[in-house]
């Protein structure tokens, strides 16, 4: 996926001045919904547009990232740790919570920048299909629980953010769904036959 | 959306790659098992709770300032009780506080049975201390019947209120109609002021009996 580059300039230069001042964060992180369906995509959107500013290297990636694990590990642990409600209260009552929250999804979205191209179609439809089911099953605990699950947010709070990330579940679903119609499975050693 | 074929991407060295998987998992395995206590505990007041239980939750020195317009230190304090049962309330809460003030008045009349021993004090702090002044505070006392005997209700100042609250993990969210909704429950500090237990508003005779056996003990 490209962004025009000025789309890739503009986002880190704005997003992380709010997504790190103290008033905007706070004002995004007043609501739980916004936490999680705002804060979080901003700060990976950031990473993944730092990312972008620096020009791809034509080769298979990094060694640390054969066929993409990594990245796609690192995408995975990050989006369901922080889904945990005690993850969620710490990173609002700890300042170094925080900076580890702010610096794991910039730095999930800056690695997914470089790797998601060169994931095979088998990874993005598990990736895809592992977050709709991880963010289902927070949502619908979120949604369903009548005692609060993190003591920075009310009941309703908690319910919006539920049914906000039910939302995105089946998005992201969807995705994968389309994903798998649209992309047909490659052969075997295909790619290194049109090579 | 695959910009690049990868024709030699299997020839590549995994090892680097099962390393690093190895390492984010270990990270992330020993990061959940750090904040959920273990993997039991997924709750942020779940967690300050067993805290709690294992003596990791103190509260610094701590002055306040009482319904009758005195002020003192609560602990550590020399006349210190042995044991406090703390609550956090705001004057103005029209719900879950009062029911906390008439469980408060129940543990207030046990104490004063001539039978019982001295060493446990209940108190009641404020954490709306924008609001709840010396009248705030008297007429709250006065709706509950309040002792000063046995019941002490008192506002600390701003800066001692806020670090008091992060010391215990105590939040108090604005409910959007003017009050607030907060993690409240029955704190049984020791007089050095360290946390040795949090009990719900309904295990109010448990709460009463463990501070009794902290008094005892401390004697």
């Amino acid at each position: 996926m490209t962004l025009p580059r000025r789309a890739r300039l503009a986002l880190p230069a704005i997003a992380l001045p709010v997504l790190l001042a103290p008033p905007l964060r706070h004002l995004l992180e007043a609501s739980m919904a916004l936490h999680m369906l705002v804060e979080f995509p901003l700060l990976f959107a950031t990473g993944w547009a730092a990312a972008s500013l620096w020009p791809r290297a034509a080769n298979a990636g990094p060694r640390w990232d054969v066929e993409g694990l990594s990245s796609a590990l690192l995408m995975l642990v990050t989006a369901s740790f922080w889904m945990l409600p005690v993850a969620l209260d710490l990173a609002l009552l700890s300042p170094w919570v925080a900076f580890a929250k702010a610096l794991n999804w910039l730095a999930a979205g800056a690695a997914l920048a470089r790797a998601v191209c060169r994931w095979r179609r088998e990874l993005r439809l598990f990736v895809l299909f592992n977050l709709a089911w991880m963010m289902a099953t927070a949502g619908l605990l979120y949604r369903e629980s009548e005692n609060r699950l993190c003591v920075n947010y009310l009941v309703d709070q908690q319910a919006w953010a539920g049914t906000g990330l039910l939302g995105l579940a089946l998005l992201l679903g969807a995705l994968a769904v389309h994903l798998a119609i649209d992309e047909p499975a490659e052969a075997p050693d295909a790619a290194s036959r049109t090579a | 959306m695959r910009d690049t074929p990868l024709p030699h991407a299997t020839r590549r060295p995994l090892w680097p790659t099962l390393l690093c998987c190895g390492a984010l998992l270990a990270l992330f395995i020993g990061a959940v098992a750090h904040i959920s206590h273990g993997f039991e505990l997924w709750t942020f007041e779940s967690l300050r709770r067993a805290q709690a239980q294992q003596g990791l939750l103190q509260a610094s020195p701590l002055a306040a300032t009482l319904s009758d317009g005195s002020r003192r230190a609560l602990w550590p304090h020399a006349d210190a009780p042995r044991a406090l049962l703390v609550d956090f309330i705001y004057t103005r809460c029209p719900g879950v506080c009062q029911a906390l003030g008439s469980e408060y008045q129940r543990m207030q009349d046990e104490l004063a049975r001539p039978h019982v021993r001295g060493g446990v004090r209940l108190l009641s702090l404020s954490f709306d201390v924008a609001h709840d002044d010396v009248p705030a505070l008297a007429s709250y006392a006065k709706l509950h019947h309040a002792a000063p005997a046995q019941w002490w209700i008192a506002v600390p100042a701003v800066d001692d209120s806020q670090r008091l609250l992060g010391e215990l993990g105590v939040v108090a969210v604005p409910d959007g109609v003017g009050g607030y909704v907060h993690n409240g429950a029955i704190h049984l500090l020791d007089g050095e002021g360290r946390v040795r237990g949090i009990f719900d508003y309904d295990a109010w005779p448990q709460a009463l009996a463990a501070a009794q056996r902290l008094a005892g003990a401390a004697r």
